[in-house]
């Protein structure tokens, strides 16, 4: 078992079941079983044990899952094994789901979305979690447009590469929401770009609250971070986004 | 795979198959295993393009299929299977100039999706025109050309490649997958050495070729990403230092 599996087994197991169980019951609460949950993750050729997990504990089946992965190799392998699940994607999800005929986007919305970038071989580089983020966003923005509530899960390598507050503020605030005022508008300073894994992940978690805020969501949130090697961290966070009380009563 | 559920015959016809195809595996592995892990690195380089024209629907339509020719033409060398490895390469080369032309022809693209045949258009022997006419007006092909003593180096290359390859689809006479002495696929050096030129060869036009004509998302990818491509893709020393040279003058404009 590499790193990454035992990193994905253990968020499994505490974080992602737990809460998408809870959710199940939520969303589909008079099925116990087969509650035929739709489902989008972004998953691995060699360890796809999330699918086999929602699967097993009756929350969806393979047909109504639709799975990404970046490779053309690594999706013949994932056909081959999984034939009944949905796949799209041939490129990193972050870039594609900026682009106007991204294909996902009909199929919107699901009741799991699982963006686990640290599944897709994340290159460690300057700028790759901003990019992440506004991959993030965007996918918040078609669940709203479809105007449906869900549980988000947002995995990540956070490492020695610096966070650019100021670049995903000013790639978000140029989504415009009437409503809005900003990302992370608090007056703090967003130019320094932050290096410290800690101070990374507290920001994570006020930009997901803020995201949900922003495409009238309350959102419920729960993290974990695993240390990997070098000193980098898997970060996860599960998100229950649900309708806002009184912008569904608006 | 469980056999015993299928008929006699089935079986048979499976075994045989089965014996062959992994005889040839073997013997292609045991030769050349380095260079089958070498070449086996040039097909995922698609992934590289599809994620750098991810915006454009004509490459997301086609670059699967441009991946897979690649892929399968080193699966049925790997078996022995000359003649279809070599027939691989003529569609993922025909699949990219197509690809190239249709990016710029929505229309026309929309028709040969939906296969509708225009005369003169889409019925044409190839979507692009007469010759290669259209390649070579091309403003970063004529840039990468001038480089070269031949001034359409790269289009004269493509043709012969386009041309050689060609013979294992029309059936002529040298192109045969078997022998008047033996009719089993196995491996041949000879063979092999022969598909391998041939798949670099391919390989190389097509990402010198994707490289000049959408140079400008090109140049926005990561430089490690776009370093890796020319070194493992483009192994001619000519070849590699004039598009190097291409480049700098393209990044320069």
């Amino acid at each position: 078992m590499s790193e990454f599996d035992i990193v994905k087994s253990q968020f499994i197991q505490d974080l992602w079941l737990p809460c998408v169980r809870k959710c199940g019951d939520y969303f589909v609460p008079r099925k116990r079983k087969n509650k035929e949950l739709n489902v989008f993750t972004l998953t691995s050729d060699t360890n796809f044990q999330e699918i086999s997990s929602f699967i097993k504990n009756g929350l969806t089946k393979q047909e109504k899952i639709y799975a990404w992965t970046y490779s053309h190799i690594k999706r013949m392998r994932l056909e081959t094994e999984l034939s009944d699940v949905n796949f799209l994607g041939l490129s990193k999800y972050e870039t594609s789901v900026a682009n106007p005929n991204f294909r996902l986007k009909a199929h919107f919305p699901f009741h799991i979305i699982n963006l686990d970038y640290l599944c897709q071989e994340p290159r460690r580089e300057q700028g790759r979690l901003e990019k992440e983020l506004i991959g993030l966003e965007r996918t918040i923005s078609f669940q709203r447009d479809r105007r449906s509530e869900c549980v988000l899960i947002f995995t990540t390598p956070l490492n020695g590469h610096t966070m650019d507050l100021q670049a995903i503020c000013d790639e978000s605030d140029g989504i415009r929401m009437p409503h809005w005022r900003g990302l992370l508008n608090d007056g703090r300073d967003k130019s320094t770009p932050i290096s410290d894994n800690q101070q990374k992940i507290t920001i994570l978690n006020e930009i997901l609250t803020d995201f949900s805020g922003k495409y009238f969501y309350s959102t419920e949130l729960r993290t974990k971070s695993i240390p990997l090697p070098n000193g980098a961290i898997a970060y996860s966070s599960v998100a229950i986004l649900k309708e806002r009380v009184n912008h569904a009563l608006n | 795979m469980r056999l015993t559920k299928f008929s006699p015959e089935m079986r048979e016809f499976y075994k045989t198959f089965e014996k062959w195809s992994d005889k040839s595996w073997s013997a292609t592995l045991s030769a050349h295993e380095k260079e089958i892990q070498y070449l086996s690195k040039k097909p995922p380089f698609f992934d590289f393009w599809t994620n750098t024209l991810s915006d454009n629907p004509v490459a997301l339509h086609f670059f699967p299929e441009i991946f897979f020719d690649s892929y399968m033409s080193i699966q049925f060398a790997s078996m022995g299977l000359y003649k279809y490895a070599i027939m691989c390469l003529r569609s993922e080369l025909e699949s990219t100039l197509k690809m190239i032309y249709f990016s710029d022809h929505p229309v026309e693209f929309k028709w040969w999706v939906n296969g509708i045949e225009i005369d003169g258009i889409t019925s044409k022997k190839h979507v692009w025109g007469d010759g290669y006419v259209y390649f070579q007006n091309l403003d970063n092909i004529k840039l990468f050309n001038s480089k070269f003593n031949d001034k359409n180096q790269l289009i004269n290359n493509i043709k012969t490649i386009y041309s050689t390859i060609s013979k294992y689809v029309h059936t002529s006479a040298k192109s045969f997958q078997t022998s008047q002495s033996s009719i089993t696929p196995k491996y041949d050096i000879e063979d092999f050495n022969g598909w391998k030129l041939k798949f670099d060869t391919t390989q190389e036009y097509i990402h010198v070729l994707l490289i000049l004509i959408y140079f400008e998302k090109f140049k926005l990818t990561d430089s490690k990403d776009r370093d890796e491509l020319i070194k493992i893709c483009v192994n001619d020393s000519n070849y590699n230092s004039n598009l190097k040279k291409t480049i700098n003058d393209l990044a320069n404009v």
